[in-house]
């Protein structure tokens, strides 16, 4: 039982505090989509000469 | 017949349904078997571990299997916690999730240091696609930690169940779990620690950085890999400094074991 009280009040907590980061976090991604791109293609281009 | 892989083999293991797996069919094909359990401060209820431990023990009786807990803390501050301020200024909220992977390199770096002292030339981890939204278990990253860390120091990593997805049902039919829908569970799991920073990094990595991340996942986790390997090289060299034998002669030894060995788990033989 307290197990399960437990699990519950660290959902409670934890996850909301996930969902807040991921909002913020899926704005700043997509503030940051074309630099992520470039940066993309430069990994790709150098793990081809590699 | 039981055909060796090699007489020894590590597993990565917290006890869940995947890291047990992916030591059973290890296991059925060496002579000993050393579970690696890390233990950095955060996580709860470390002892959970022990739990398939036993399992394991009975279903594989011709194994000698070994449980190490080993505490990680001085490698989770040496490598995870080198430079938060840097890591967060760059990487900014997907911080949430590569901190996993900052703590996962911090494990693998004890790990090496482990297999080297004991003369281990193989490990596996049960990392599966379904959790490839976490970025240490990326497919990219995978391969890129054997070349990166693993071949480096002579040691040949499997994942032998990435392609797996339903490891609790396995376990119940080879008679190793502890009770059954252990996959369902979430947060105080029976059989494994609970990190309480994972609980925010799964919500972050499986809700928003995946597709709807575009490639920040991919470019982040390079990124952060790569500034981080310098720094386990570092824990590792470190900790051989001085002894005899040297990091470059026990490396070597392994490396003339695990090069006979296949590249690939499907390559394994399986008879």
């Amino acid at each position: 039982m307290t197990k399960l009280i437990g699990r519950y009040v660290i959902a409670a907590f934890m996850i909301p505090v996930g969902l807040a980061l991921g909002v913020c976090g899926f704005m700043q991604n997509a503030i940051r989509r074309r630099r992520y791109l470039e940066k993309e293609k430069q990994i790709l281009q150098q793990l081809d000469e590699s | 017949m039981k055909t060796d892989l090699a007489k020894k083999a590590s597993v990565l293991f917290s006890g869940g349904t995947d890291s047990t797996l992916a030591a059973y069919l290890i296991g059925r094909r060496v002579r000993q078997l050393t579970l690696l359990t890390f233990e950095p401060k955060h996580v709860l209820f470390i002892e959970n571990s022990r739990r398939h431990v036993q399992k394991l023990a009975v279903a594989l009786p011709d194994v000698e299997i070994h449980h190490e807990i080993i505490p990680v803390q001085k490698n989770i501050r040496k490598i995870l916690l080198s430079d938060l301020a840097g890591d967060w200024k760059k990487y900014g909220f997907n911080l949430t999730a590569l901190v996993c992977l900052g703590c996962r390199m911090a494990m693998h770096a004890a790990a090496v240091i482990y297999n080297l002292e004991n003369e281990i030339p193989v490990i596996v981890d049960g990392s599966i696609r379904y959790q490839s939204t976490v970025p240490e278990q990326l497919p990219s990253f995978i391969r890129r930690n054997r070349e990166k860390l693993w071949a480096r120091y002579g040691i040949r990593h499997y994942s032998p169940i990435y392609e797996v997805a339903d490891s609790d049902r396995r376990l119940d039919t080879l008679g190793i779990s502890s009770k059954g829908g252990l996959k369902k569970q979430f947060i105080l799991f029976d059989t494994q620690p609970t990190c309480l920073f994972g609980v925010p990094a799964d919500v972050y990595a499986r809700l928003f950085y995946g597709a709807l991340s575009g490639p920040a996942r991919e470019v982040d986790s390079y990124e952060y890999s790569t500034e981080k390997y310098p720094l386990v090289s570092k824990v590792i060299a470190d900790h051989f400094d001085g002894k005899n034998p040297g990091l470059d002669e026990l490396a070597s030894n392994l490396r003339m074991q695990s090069e006979k060995l296949s590249a690939q788990w499907k390559d394994v033989s399986h008879d």
